[in-house]
């Protein structure tokens, strides 16, 4: 059908539909990282079925705050667009990044009774590396220190420290 | 430098041969003769009364020679003639029968070419010997007995107006020449760059070789008696420059017997080797009589430059060539002329005006693998009055794709029909299968069409809508590959704004019905809201009517189609190429407002896609340049 679309990342495949604004994750898969994710809608957002409708999401990358933390992605998801797993039973976690949806928040999954399905999402929105804590201290530090920040790179920033709690308007 | 091509058959020299109505005495006075240092003097009367030489004072012996196809030349000065209608002035010709005959070539009142010290040049094609004008005074034996291919007698008669009083001569003839028709009498060539050819270097050659081709009788003015080439046939250049001058190119006798068609040819010529060059600026050539034909497409000429000038009443013109140094015939008037072949040279600003051609023909000609723009640009085009005929031909070697005139004018005499067959429809192309597509930029007039079988679509003032992609690096880096999507935003502009539509679908294509929907042939909608997703696409559309079009669609979809299918007109659909460029040129009948969306996210580099919101001016169209942010 014309509005719908998959595309395989890694080995997961992933099906767009734009009318019911699900995104399938096929049968079996039990972990999807907010990374995959992103590459995956943007896969489906670059083809010639999906260029009718609006973007599926919107995504603030991470940023090195220090040289061992930095932001976690961020996919927002746009409308009602939600993550719909194909298997009949077991788990499906996202996590990897903060997955969320702009008008649901952290309820991004279709109802599935007979999967569980665990959406992992950190108010801190800093990710950690090798020990040690991003804060909110560290965004402003990155912010005022960092000569070479780009204007797109300070706001992705910004925004993703607000959602994730580590900066308050 | 020129040359004449002729061959003189008697120079009047001497009066060997000579016999006739009075006796032909050799005289060397100044102002009688012409060419040569002699003419013959008799004395002509009231009556019918020739003179005529079996002499060919080259050969020095008689002559018997074909005629049939060739045009005879005489020097004349005699000014008491009668007129052409009374057989004023005769050319003589005979066999050896004989059968003398004096064909009726001028008078009076068609006193042929005036050259120096009163003399006239008049000619006689003796193809078109009965037929033009088919009147003639029998000397001796029967014209329909005259055996053109071995002639034998030439001569000069005539009547004069008043009686001749006293034995003083008064009409002087002085050299007879001939050249078969198609061939040129005369050959212009020589000069330099920095010295070129002139005509008055030509008539300076004719004065004082005595060839009587060539006539200034005053300022700017000057007449063509003969055939005439300009350019080197053999390996040596050769420059030629006129501006500001008048030409006539005399295709009868001023009036009187005229020459056959088509035997009154022009050329330009070069070679391989020198370098040729013709170069007119505001020069009037103005044909009288025989129309002349003037091919100018040689391509060994390395420059043809013709600009300003005005041509009227010739024949078939060929223009120059595409290519070469220099070649053009811009700004030009070609008026009352027969059908102009273009072979490709920029011919811009120039007007093809009421056209001397037959029905269902056209005044000009491109049949050129070559976009008209920048060629064809500014032309005007005017229609002769009662003659179903076209303004422009497109011949079966033009581009298979699309073809582009800019701010020609065609007036409203042609017709307005599309694909009708009239004849009269400002352009006809001969192509008999394929599409083409005609777009008219700035023009004015009607523009109906007739085609021989080919799918014509005319697009009458394109505008352009483009957009560059490029990343937000300094510099910018322009982005092959992004998909770029805009599509009519609300319902102010001539594209459709999500209009309501019904669908059905047999054997894969949907049938849409979309009342007045506006869309040209090969342009593409959106369709969204129907309840079968097969549905829901952007298609390009094939065009029904005014209220229909079709689209691929999987032949398994249900039909027809519910929910609440609706359709949007799209601008661009496109990814953008290797210099990151999308654009679309159709022509907008108001201003169309867009929204969209470009994307590059589905390899690295990956991109932010950006939405896109603006309006197409329906006279300058929309350029835009967007940077996509890296998403990476």
């Amino acid at each position: 059908m014309a509005d719908m679309l998959t595309v395989t990342v890694g080995t997961t495949d992933y099906t767009f539909d734009w009318i019911a604004q699900h995104i399938r994750i096929e049968a079996g898969v039990t972990e999807v990282t907010a990374a995959d994710l992103k590459t995956a809608i943007g896969d489906a957002q670059d083809d010639v079925v999906a260029i009718p409708f609006p973007p599926i999401s919107t995504n603030y990358n991470p940023v090195t705050l220090t040289g061992s933390s930095s932001t976690f992605l961020n996919v927002v998801l746009n409308d009602q667009w939600r993550i719909d797993s194909l298997s009949g039973s077991g788990t499906l976690t996202v996590g990897g990044g903060n997955v969320v949806n702009v008008n649901n928040g952290i309820d991004i999954f279709v109802p599935n009774v007979l999967v569980s399905m665990v959406n992992n999402t950190s108010a801190a929105g800093v990710l950690v590396t090798g020990g040690g804590g991003g804060t909110a201290a560290d965004v402003w530090n990155y912010i005022l220190t960092d000569g070479n920040v780009a204007q797109a790179d300070l706001i992705a920033a910004l925004k993703a420290a607000k959602f994730a709690g580590a900066v308050s308007a | 430098m020129s040359t004449d091509n002729r061959t003189i058959i008697n120079d009047c020299e001497a009066n060997t041969g000579w016999s006739g109505s009075d006796a032909a005495t050799a005289v060397s006075d100044s102002g009688l003769f012409f060419q040569g240092s002699n003419a013959l003097a008799t004395q002509y009367s009231n009556v019918d009364e020739n003179m005529s030489t079996t002499q060919d004072s080259v050969g020095a012996g008689t002559f018997s020679l074909d005629w049939s196809d060739s045009t005879l030349y005489m020097i004349i000065k005699d000014n008491l003639n009668q007129n052409f209608a009374s057989g004023g002035v005769q050319f003589i010709i005979g066999d050896a029968t004989p059968d003398t005959i004096g064909y009726d070539v001028g008078g009076v009142d068609a006193r042929g070419v005036p050259l120096s010290s009163a003399f006239n040049c008049y000619r006689l094609d003796v193809s078109v010997i009965v037929t033009t004008p088919g009147t003639f005074q029998v000397i001796a034996g029967a014209e329909a007995n005259l055996v053109q291919t071995a002639c034998t007698h030439i001569g000069y008669g005539g009547i004069h107006a008043s009686k001749a009083v006293g034995a003083v001569d008064n009409c002087w003839m002085d050299c007879f020449r001939y050249i078969a028709n198609g061939s040129y009498a005369l050959t212009v060539n020589g000069g330099t760059v920095g010295t070129p050819e002139t005509m008055a270097d030509v008539v300076g050659d004719d004065v004082a070789s005595g060839w009587g081709m060539v006539a200034n009788p005053f300022g700017t003015q000057y007449l063509f008696a003969a055939p005439t080439q300009w350019g080197d046939t053999g390996t040596a250049s050769s420059y030629f420059t006129a501006s500001g001058e008048q030409w006539y190119f005399v295709g009868d006798n001023a009036g009187g017997h005229a020459i056959g068609a088509g035997n009154f040819p022009f050329r330009l010529i070069g070679n391989g080797t020198g370098t040729n060059s013709w170069v007119l600026n505001g020069v009037a050539i103005v044909n009288t009589g025989t129309a002349a034909e003037f091919d100018m497409s040689n391509t060994d000429m390395n420059i043809v430059e013709m600009d300003g000038c005005s041509l009227q009443g010739l024949g078939a013109i060929q223009l120059p060539s595409s290519g070469g140094t220099s070649r053009f015939t811009t700004n030009t008037i070609f008026s009352g002329c027969g059908i102009i072949t273009s072979n490709g040279a920029d011919m811009s600003g120039s007007s093809v005006l009421t056209p001397a051609i037959s029905a269902n023909t056209s005044g000009l000609i491109w049949n050129e693998n070559a976009d008209t723009t920048g060629l064809l640009d500014d032309m005007t085009f005017s229609k002769t009055a009662a003659v179903a005929h076209h303004a422009i031909e497109f011949g079966l070697n033009i581009p298979t794709t699309n073809i582009t005139l800019n701010g020609c004018a065609f007036g409203t005499d042609f017709s307005n029909g599309l694909d009708t067959t009239v004849g009269d429809e400002t352009f006809h192309f001969l192509d008999t299968t394929g599409t083409i597509t005609l777009n008219l930029v700035g023009c004015t007039g009607n523009k109906g069409y007739r085609s021989e079988g080919v799918v014509v679509t005319i697009v009458d003032d394109p505008v352009t809508t483009q957009y560059t992609v490029t990343t937000d690096a300094i510099p910018p880096v322009v982005i092959e590959g992004a998909r770029v999507f805009i599509e009519a935003s609300d319902g102010t502009g001539p594209l459709p704004f999500e209009e309501a539509v019904t669908i059905v679908q047999t054997a894969g294509t949907a049938t849409v019905t979309h009342t007045a929907h506006g869309i040209p042939d090969g342009t593409s909608m959106v369709i969204r809201g129907a309840t079968q997703n097969g549905y829901n696409k952007t298609a390009v559309i094939t065009l029904i009517n005014a209220n229909s079009y079709s689209y691929t669609v999987d032949s398994g979809t249900v039909s027809p189609a519910t929910g609440s299918p609706i359709c949007s007109g799209v601008l661009i659909h496109d990814t953008t190429n290797v210099s990151g460029i999308v654009s679309d040129v159709r022509v907008l009948s108001s201003s169309q407002p867009f929204k969209g969306t470009i994307r590059d996210s589905s390899g690295s580099p990956y991109y932010q896609a950006a939405t896109i919101v603006g309006t197409v001016s329906n006279t300058t169209g929309f350029t835009a340049t967007v940077a996509l942010l890296s998403d990476e």
